[in-house]
């Protein structure tokens, strides 16, 4: 009986061992030729065709390392082998698309470490440098080698980890650096979610391996309008134009060509992107080269507005007339001739010196409502453009009528990016802004939601007649039926285009950028997607749906919570109830015919008597 | 495999004809729906997918599984039926497996019972929902449920006692879920790295945390029903220990 006993446990105990390894070695394999299944609509974690398009032209091969810790901080505990599987999947994207990318994982730690171990082994270890220490410079090797990293894109950042005495500072690294032929390294210097990882990484990587930088066009529509001052209200040392701060943040990924848009500065050839800021009175021939870039495949970012403000000298208005009527009207865009205020709620808002305790003067933020906000369900989390943003605003902006009918008709797809809060209302030109400008309408019919931006796609029909003059460089030739002896207009084939039309000349204005700078980003990634390849706005356009909520009643969010929280318990146990009751009425049923032939309802009557 | 079914129906109808599965799915629907709605910021944040509904599914796995399946075995042993389920023609094996089905169709049950989330998300969202994340939290549930309840199946054999069944399941559950969390794993990674990735590799959350981002990897799947036949073996283990 013993023997048999043990014979079985021996038999058990070697299958389980047996069962264990086998088990374990499944695992290890499908780790190894894991196959990941994506199963979010946008193929958010899957490589998409676009990028394998990109990564084919690479002649030699890019060099991706991520620069991570071994220990992370809580939140981020699966960055590590998320990144490195992403980074796989890449890599594979990239040898089935003939491209090459080599992937590195560094630990900084060991690096660090490697470093300090040199530095002891040449005798070179330093004293602890007290001055250095009060300087915040580096005060060991370590702290050397850490300022050289961050030096290269690879920064020290800070995290916090629950520990069993509290919150734990966990200081780590988490970067990637991109590295091809000779060329200056591309790099993400704080990587911390996936969201957006294979535009981050193809956008660097298409820069990379670009032979010179694209080029812009910039043309402003009112180049007289210069600032004199910086934001605190010292002279700069020579005037500028309000666009250049953005111009030179430009300057580092891209060549940036102003052009007067005249005989003599025309939009140059090789112009990946023209953008329009600012635009005033534009003239018809200036209509005309605008309209053949767009139509030549060449996207264009437009700034307009019928009115241009200023934050910091008594909220002067300024009217604008971009000119742009007759080419957007055909296209089933119009931009109307008022300014868009919103309400206190969803606006943009200005710092105000007043006079605080002491009489100390205090800069003081209010709310600016002629500076009206788009956020969270306003905002097309969707599109390339406005993926991921918070919250957007756009000063003295111009409401932005689109006309489905005329745009289908034209061929053109029109797209709101981002839309003003329900509550905002329109407000004709004044001088300056005034009280009465700022005040609600007492009709509330007029408050509704306004289009700030949007994308027109599409190939843009021509506006300007075949066989008709092209317009002269002198306007006033115009009005007397222009130039004689101008060449015609000939038929031409247009190409597929895009235009971003933002309905605010004073978003990308240096004072407005200093005061909102959600609107940098914003910009910088719309010239981003514009002007480089294609297939990046693609890219940048995948994105988990949003799937924001819309704008619930009180009554319908407590709805939501207590169905779910108590009624859908209470309906199992109604259930459960009826089917209970039903089995012993059955119970009863069956036993009062065929066991101990009672009528059925004697038990009841029994229990009423 | 008829045998298996006769012991799913028996453990079924003892489920659902008695107030322990309905009472299961109500409590866990209440206190899942108490976590989404009211205490995480479901309509601050205004994100209409249920990444907070399965973030919580492990932790509730770990303290309902062992609930559900605390009787199965346990139950028996105590009344000393076991001795007349043994005694039929039936494999171990077969009683296991049916006896374990019974519990993953409560499981079953209780996802069909959260259904109604997924419903309130489309009514309240503004845009198309993406299902895709939805149906793979759900295959998680899914597959991590199993496990559990696999878990719980063998613990319930181990001891006459339902609450030592109870607690000695929701210990292990503690130990997959917490002990070998990515936050421990995190957290010793610095001293020992292999040590942090072999925690790492056996703890739920690392593989449940994919599935719920709504990436189905073949490694996570492979995890999940590897630990549901570890788990179910030495239950069948356990119950042929009980026939010797």
């Amino acid at each position: 009986m013993v023997e048999r006993k043990r014979q079985f446990l021996v038999r058990w105990i070697v299958s389980i061992v047996v069962l264990v390894v086998l088990l374990v070695l499944v695992n290890g394999v499908s780790r190894e030729f894991d196959r990941r299944l994506d199963l979010t609509a946008a193929g958010t974690h899957t490589i998409s065709p676009e990028t394998g398009n990109i990564l084919s032209r690479l002649q030699e091969p890019v060099i991706l390392e991520y620069w991570v810790s071994e220990k992370l901080p809580s939140g981020l505990q699966n960055l590590r082998r998320d990144t490195v599987d992403y980074l796989d999947e890449f890599q594979r994207a990239a040898a089935d698309a003939g491209g090459r990318i080599e992937v590195k994982v560094i630990d900084p730690a060991r690096v660090i470490e490697q470093y300090v171990k040199e530095q002891a082994g040449d005798g070179e270890e330093e004293e602890p440098d007290p001055m250095a220490a009060f300087m915040g410079g580096p005060t060991s090797p370590a702290d050397t080698k850490k300022a050289e990293l961050a030096q290269q894109g690879i920064p020290e950042l800070q995290g916090r980890s629950i520990k069993e005495d509290g919150i734990e500072v966990v200081p780590f690294f988490s970067a990637i650096v991109l590295k091809y032929l000779d060329r200056e390294s591309e790099g993400i210097p704080v990587h911390t979610t996936l969201e957006g990882l294979e535009y981050e990484l193809v956008s660097r990587i298409a820069k990379l391996t670009l032979e010179s930088k694209p080029v812009l066009a910039f043309f402003q529509g009112r180049p007289d309008d210069m600032i004199t001052q910086g934001p605190d209200g010292s002279p700069l040392p020579a005037p500028m134009s309000r666009f250049d701060p953005l111009l030179d943040a430009l300057g580092d990924r891209f060549e940036v060509r102003k052009i007067m848009l005249t005989e003599e500065s025309l939009i140059p050839e090789e112009a990946q992107l023209l953008i329009i800021a600012e635009p005033d009175g534009t003239t018809p021939r200036q209509r005309y080269e605008i309209e053949n870039s767009i139509r030549s495949g060449r996207p264009a970012m437009i700034l307009a507005s019928t009115t241009s403000g200023s934050m910091d000298r008594g909220f002067q208005l300024t009217p604008l007339n971009p000119g742009f009527s007759e080419s957007f009207g055909k296209w089933g865009i119009d931009i109307q001739p008022n300014m868009i205020v919103s309400s206190q709620r969803q606006c943009g808002s200005i710092e105000t010196v007043t006079e605080g305790p002491l009489g100390m003067r205090m800069r003081v933020p209010q709310p600016f409502p002629v500076s009206p906000g788009a956020a969270g369900n306003n905002l097309d989390g969707t599109s390339p453009f406005t993926r991921g943003l918070q919250a957007l605003v756009f000063p003295f902006a111009s409401p932005l009528i689109i006309n489905e009918a005329v745009a289908d008709a034209a061929g053109v797809k029109i797209t709101p990016l981002a839309k003003s809060d329900s509550d905002a209302w329109l407000t004709p030109f004044g001088p300056a802004v005034t009280a009465p400008m700022v005040t609600p309408p007492k009709d509330p019919g007029m408050q509704k939601s306004r289009v700030l931006a949007l994308v027109a796609e599409g190939e843009f029909p021509s506006t300007f007649e075949v066989g008709s003059k092209i317009p002269s460089w002198d306007p006033t030739l115009e009005v007397t039926g222009g130039e004689e002896g101008a060449p015609l207009v000939e038929a031409s084939e247009s190409v597929e285009s895009r235009i971003l039309l933002i309905a605010s000349a004073d978003m990308a204005k240096y004072t407005s950028l200093n005061m909102y700078r959600q609107n940098v980003g914003f910009l910088m990634g719309s010239i981003e997607a514009l002007a480089l390849d294609p297939d990046l706005a693609k890219i940048r356009g995948k994105v988990q749906l949003a799937s924001a909520l819309r704008e619930t009643t009180r009554d319908e969010r407590t709805l939501v919570t207590y169905g779910n929280m108590a009624g859908v318990p209470l309906l199992l146990l109604v259930i459960y109830g009826l089917i209970s009751a039903s089995r012993r009425s059955g119970a009863r049923h069956h036993e009062a015919l065929h066991m101990l032939k009672v009528p059925a309802n004697a038990g009841e009557k029994k229990e009423a008597s | 495999m008829s045998s298996i079914m006769v012991v799913m129906r028996r453990e079924c109808g003892a489920y659902f004809h008695t107030p322990i599965a309905w009472i299961f799915i109500a409590l866990q629907m209440a206190i899942m729906s108490f976590f989404f709605f009211q205490y995480s910021p479901f309509f601050i944040i205004e994100s209409a997918d249920m990444r907070v509904w399965f973030g919580l599914t492990p932790f509730m796995m770990m303290v309902f599984a062992p609930a559900v399946t605390m009787r199965l075995w346990s139950e028996e042993i105590r009344t000393g039926s076991t001795e007349v389920l043994l005694s039929l023609p039936v494999e171990s094996r077969d009683l296991v497996i049916g006896k374990w089905l019974a519990a993953v169709v409560v499981l079953l049950a209780s996802v069909a019972a959260s259904l109604g989330i997924p419903a309130t998300l489309g009514w309240l969202a503004s845009s198309p929902v993406d299902w895709g994340p939805i149906v793979g939290g759900y295959i998680g549930t899914v597959l991590a449920g199993m496990m559990f309840l696999a878990l719980g199946c063998w613990v319930s054999a181990l001891s006459s006692n339902q609450v030592v069944s109870l607690l000695v399941g929701v210990t292990v559950g503690i130990l997959l879920v917490l002990a070998l969390s990515p936050d421990f794993a995190s957290y010793v990674s610095s001293s020992q790295p292999v040590l942090a990735r072999v925690i790492e590799s056996l703890g739920v959350q690392s593989h449940f945390q994919a599935i719920e981002r709504g990436v189905l990897a073949l490694s996570d799947v492979v995890y999940f029903l590897s630990g549901t036949t570890l788990f179910l073996t030495l239950c069948v283990f356990q119950v042929e220990l009980r026939k010797q």
